[in-house]
């Protein structure tokens, strides 16, 4: 019975590896973040989001890039020294993906300490369409307006581009999301480039093996790892030097995720 | 009461919420998710409601407004847009949607002209290209810090670069000169420059290069490609024949090139290599022949040399590359030319000389009127086969040369008239091998290089009554008749270690080097009657050169992300001999020499690099300046009996190049120092009417070379358009022997040049050259002023005509020379075959003759030489798609 289950679980978990979408579009956005209050200059980080017409699928660039190198075989990982500097090249700090079908939201993340965690939840916008029209890389687009997660956001969608679909968790507007920032411009993702796919089929690589968690425990792992101070052996040591204390404090005291509430 | 019931029937007016809800589905009865559905107001179009559908194509809004009318737009990607008028009212509306194919709108990236990533700088093609540009050199002539030649030479910063690639093969091995002309601009996508390129993997962290490398990325993977044109024109019957096909896979690439043409087009040049190698790849080198013996003529005009050139010329030349497997390369070369050329020159040559004091004592001046026929036919083939892995690298090249040239050479001075034929057969055999591996972290190299010549040459020269040089005996002869044959058999091997620790690389290496040259020259003279007499011993070589080289030496290099540095201390043990069989002359050298160089690389910033260089060398004699009788060649008779030469060269140098890729900006500046000394001094008793003696006498000579020299381009993208500004500054001084009193040369040139290319309007491009030279050597002056202007304007996207205008004046004392030619052309193309038609209509002001002055080692030329006349071609001119 044991066997069974083992080997239907690792059947499905090949299935879910190999995941594949049939990608229709292509959307490469900014993301210029401050992930800490503290931090003088907004960070940098890059996103693709694919889509068809039933679903879509948001990802850090640097993975993307990496996982379709390695689909085409123009890198090979095979558990070697060379692995290391491949991680080392494509490392990025928001190496979420983002996975809508339906209502449904999956959430996958590698976290620094806690690994891999996925969560499934449904999250719904209460859009406020305005007159307000600004023109983005050329196009019309709209200003709506929301609040969520504790922040007032502001997006712009184009309505030549009729896909309910936006960067990270944004959607429902009945065009595509062209850019999206909170009133204190801690998040704020901008499209940058937008193309019909030549090549269609991709593999998803979603996190296959993430454990599957609850948005709550999520949540407190992210927080947890954000605002860790150092490596992980420390975390067991009862006297913490004062100093890694104090900086687990200031991180703790800047910590500043995209979601400040449920 | 009443005012209550109104206020709330008011209310209820102004409150009235409707709602609409629906399904969509499409044409075969699916409901559709995710479809937007909008409510406009009719007025602003501003959006008043909206809803999404849901996985069962369901949707549902509300209308918080009290117009009366609304549009309703459903959209939704791959299917046909529905805008229907609808009334405030609630209701409940279905749609059946429409599949279409949509494409959306794109949001392109704004593509920079330049990217740069580590040492590679990006160039899009689009960003560069002109109008008229029709193959990969035209496009490459506008990128910033490129130049590229006629030839299809490509220099980066001004230097050649080290490898050509396309796809990051590198078919052509450096005669990629047909690969630049032939390769329509439309195929290609981007250019890279690849900054300090190693082509050898195994190498790339241990041993620098400061050469670049260029590679073409092309559209597509599989590219059938090239180009073809065929013209004809008057007068005399003209014909210019191209066609160049090329295929690009990933396994394979071949290249096709056949050239025929009367028109002056110097199709021949383009074979050259013009790639460097840094030694690691094996030794390699054409071999050069039938240089001992030569018919005298003029010097070429310093100009393009499509204006003086009558040519015959077929050329046909192939190139291919295959992938043996994932690190095997195998590439064969085959080509073969004839060429049929014709000169008509006359030269007026004026030597002044100066006693030690600086004081005039005479001046030698003869004229010639030179009339040049030469046949050139070459056979060439070249089998590479290479393995480039991160931890091996092998490379053996097999090569095999054939030449045979005829020459006829018609000279009338002073009404004297002298015939001259040459006739050079020769044929040579080259096997050079390279191998590279990593042994821990030890990399050996082991290289090989067998070369074997066999060069034959026979000159003849009537009548004899015309040749006045003493050292003939005077016999009744009608003509001379000199031949030489010359074996030359050449090994040269050598190992190598590289130990490689961090950023320092250590390459210590022994080397063998074994040449053995038999060398036989006999001049005879004939008399009417064909009967030979002899002219003695004094005109017979039967020499045997032996040299022998084991060398020793111990290089150094340090890369990191700022330093590139490279010291080589090679020692030298020679040992030289050449052995007269039939006289008693024997000369032996034996010597060990220290002959250090280095080159200092320094990235001060990504912008900023300098270079610093030098070397002390010491070049020994070969067989060309050791033999003991004479040899007569080119109206000059030659002997070189004195010790072996030997030549102390110390050299330094730099540069130092900036750019600002944001600014497109690149400037280059650079300098030389150079100094020679030499054992031994050449002679020469030149005579009144020009044909000389040449000896060697056993005095010191000391040559000295300075120059310094910068350049600036700047790519100006709003408007389109390349400027650049060159300025060379150079110094030689010089000591030479001539007819008994030592002349001591002093010049000086200097010279700059502005370019400007313009792109700017859609209608019109302009190119735009001018250099201005003043060389002076003692008291004499010369200023160049030369110009070439090309204006193409595009009197629609089919037609365009171009103007070309050349001009070139020289002045010496009062003494002007203007030289002024005009060309027109004009192209049509068929948009639908994708054919161009070319018409072109050059030496417009039929300029019959081309007139130069020119500052020789010690001599003041004035040169003149017949033009191709007026001419008028038509030309057709396709690519392959």
């Amino acid at each position: 019975m044991k066997n069974i289950f083992f080997s239907l679980l690792f059947f499905s978990s090949i299935m879910y590896s190999q995941q594949n979408m049939n990608i229709l579009f292509h959307a490469n956005y900014e993301l210029k973040f401050k992930e800490y209050k503290n931090l003088e200059k907004a960070d940098i980080n890059t996103f693709v989001l694919l889509f068809n017409n039933k679903e879509s699928y948001f990802k850090n660039s640097t993975i993307y890039v990496k996982d379709s190198l390695i689909d085409s075989g123009k890198i090979k990982y095979n558990d070697t020294q060379d692995d290391l500097n491949i991680n080392m090249m494509y490392y990025t700090n928001f190496p979420y993906t983002v996975y809508k079908k339906g209502n449904e939201i999956n959430f996958a993340n590698e976290l620094p300490y806690s690994g891999e965690l996925r969560y499934i939840e449904t999250v719904n916008f209460d859009w406020k369409i305005t007159k307000e029209i600004k023109k983005i890389k050329g196009f019309d687009c709209i200003k709506a307006t929301t609040t969520k997660w504790g922040r007032k956001w502001t997006a712009y969608f184009s309505p030549n581009h009729p896909m309910p679909f936006g960067p990270y968790k944004f959607h429902g507007l009945p065009g595509l999301i062209f850019e999206v920032s909170d009133e204190k411009n801690d998040y704020n993702f901008t499209l940058y480039r937008f193309r019909n796919r030549k090549k269609n089929n991709v593999i998803l690589h979603n996190y296959p093996k993430a454990k599957k968690v609850t948005k709550e425990q999520y949540t407190k792992s992210r927080h947890d790892d954000a605002v860790h101070p150092f490596e992980s052996f420390i975390k067991d040591e009862p006297d913490m030097p004062k100093k890694i204390l104090k900086m687990k404090i200031e991180k703790e005291k800047n910590y500043n995720s995209i979601e400040l509430t449920e | 009461m009443k005012i209550t019931f109104f206020i709330l029937f008011l209310s209820f007016v102004s409150y009235s919420q409707n709602s609409i809800k629906g399904k969509i589905k499409n044409s075969k009865g699916e409901l559709i998710e995710n479809v937007s559905i909008t409510i406009e107001d009719v007025k602003d179009n501003s959006i008043v409601s909206f809803a999404i559908s849901n996985e069962k194509g369901e949707y549902h809004l509300s209308i918080d407004d009290d117009s009366l009318n609304f549009r309703m737009i459903i959209s939704c990607i791959d299917y046909q847009k529905i805008k229907q008028e609808i009334t405030n009212n609630s209701q409940v509306l279905n749609f059946t949607l429409v599949e279409t194919i949509t494409s959306l709108e794109e949001v392109k990236v704004d593509i920079k002209a330049i990217q740069q990533k580590g040492d590679t700088l990006t160039y899009n093609i689009s960003s560069f290209e002109g109008k008229d540009d029709t193959t990969l050199s035209d496009v490459l002539k506008k990128i910033p810090g490129i130049s590229v030649d006629e030839n299809g030479r490509i220099k980066y910063q001004g230097r050649d670069i080290n490898k050509f690639y396309v796809e990051g093969k590198d078919l052509m091995s450096g005669s990629y000169g047909t690969l630049t002309n032939g390769l329509p601009k439309g195929a290609v996508t981007k250019v890279q420059v690849l900054e300090d390129h190693q082509p050898i993997k195994v190498l790339k962290n241990s041993v620098p290069s400061n050469r670049a490398a260029i590679n073409i990325k092309l559209k597509k993977t599989i590219t059938l490609t090239g180009s073809a044109s065929v013209g004809s024109g008057f007068y005399p019957f003209l014909w210019n024949a191209k066609i160049t096909p090329m295929l690009f896979t990933k396994k394979y690439q071949y290249l096709f090139n056949y050239k025929s043409n009367n028109i002056g087009e110097d199709v021949i040049s383009e074979l050259q290599s013009f790639s460097f190698d840094e030694g690691f790849e094996g030794l390699t080198f054409d071999n050069l022949t039938g240089y001992w013996l030569n018919v005298a003529q003029s010097e070429l005009p310093k100009i393009e040399s499509n204006r003086y050139l009558f040519n015959k010329t077929q050329l046909f030349s192939t190139n291919g590359l295959t992938t043996i497997s994932k690190n095997w390369e195998l590439k064969a070369d085959f080509s073969f030319y004839n060429n049929v050329i014709e000169r008509n020159g006359t030269q007026f040559s004026k030597i002044d000389l100066f006693d030690t004091n600086g004081i005039f004592i005479n001046t030698i001046s003869f004229s010639r009127r030179n009339l040049t026929e030469l046949e050139n036919n070459q056979i060439k083939s070249k089998i590479i086969l290479t393995k480039n892995t991160d931890k091996s690298f092998l490379k053996n090249t097999i090569k095999y040369q054939s030449n045979w040239n005829s020459v006829y050479g018609n000279i009338n001075s002073d009404s004297s008239i002298i015939n001259q034929n040459v006739y050079s057969p020769s044929y040579s055999f080259q096997n050079s091998l390279s191998a590279i591996s990593l042994l821990g972290k030890k990399i050996i190299n082991f290289k090989s290089t067998l070369n074997y010549i066999y060069d034959k040459q026979f000159y003849e020269v009537s009548p004899y009554s015309n040749i006045t040089l003493e050292q003939f005996p005077s016999i009744d002869a009608e003509k001379i008749k000199q031949n030489i044959v010359i074996n030359t058999f050449n090994l040269t091997t050598e190992a190598s270690f590289i130990l490689s620790i961090k950023k320092v690389s250590i390459i210590p290496s022994f080397g063998f080097q074994i040449e053995k040259i038999k060398l036989n020259s006999l001049a005879i003279g004939k008399d009417t009657s064909d009967n030979t007499i002899n002219l003695g011993s004094n005109f017979e070589n039967n020499l045997i050169w032996n040299k022998s080289l084991p060398k020793l030496s111990f290089a150094v290099n340090f890369i990191d992300d700022s330093w590139n540095v490279n010291v080589n201390s090679p020692f030298n043990f020679y040992s030289l001999k050449a052995i007269e069989l039939k006289n008693d002359f024997s000369k032996s050298l034996n010597k060990l020499t220290f002959e250090p160089n280095f080159t200092i690389k320094y990235k001060i910033s990504t912008e900023l690099s300098k270079t610093f260089y030098g070397s002390k060398s010491i070049n020994f004699g070969t067989i060309d300046n050791s033999y003991s009788s004479y040899i007569y060649s080119a109206l000059i008779l030659t002997q070189q009996n004195s010790d072996i030469q030997k030549v102390l060269i110390k050299k330094i140098g730099g540069n130092l190049e900036y750019k600002l890729i944001l600014q497109n900006l690149f400037i280059n500046f650079n300098y030389e120092i150079s100094n020679n000394k030499s054992n031994n001094t050449i002679t020469q008793n030149i005579s009144e009417n020009g044909q000389t003696i040449i000896n060697q006498v056993m005095t010191d000579n000391v040559s000295e070379n300075k120059r310094v020299g910068f350049e600036i381009g700047k790519y100006i993208p709003k408007l389109k358009s390349k400027i650049t500004f060159g300025y060379c500054i150079s110094n030689l001084l010089n000591n030479i022997l001539i007819n008994d009193s030592n002349q001591n040369i002093n010049s000086i040139q200097n010279a700059m040049s502005l370019k400007l290319n313009a792109n700017y309007f859609s209608w019109l491009t302009f190119d735009y050259n001018i250099n201005y030279s003043i060389s002076k050597r003692n008291n004499v002056n010369i200023n160049a002023l030369t110009s070439d202007l090309k204006i193409l304007i595009y009197l629609s996207d089919k037609q365009h005509f171009g103007i070309f205008k050349e001009d070139y004046s020289y002045e010496y004392g009062n003494q002007k020379f203007k030289n002024q030619f005009l060309d027109l052309s004009y192209q049509y193309t068929f948009k639908k075959s994708k054919i161009d038609l070319e018409l072109k209509w050059t030496n417009i002001l039929n300029t019959k003759n081309y007139n130069e002055l020119l500052l020789n080692d010690f001599s003041t030329i004035s040169n003149t030489f017949l033009i191709r006349p007026s001419q008028i071609l038509a030309s057709l001119r396709f690519n392959f798609k």
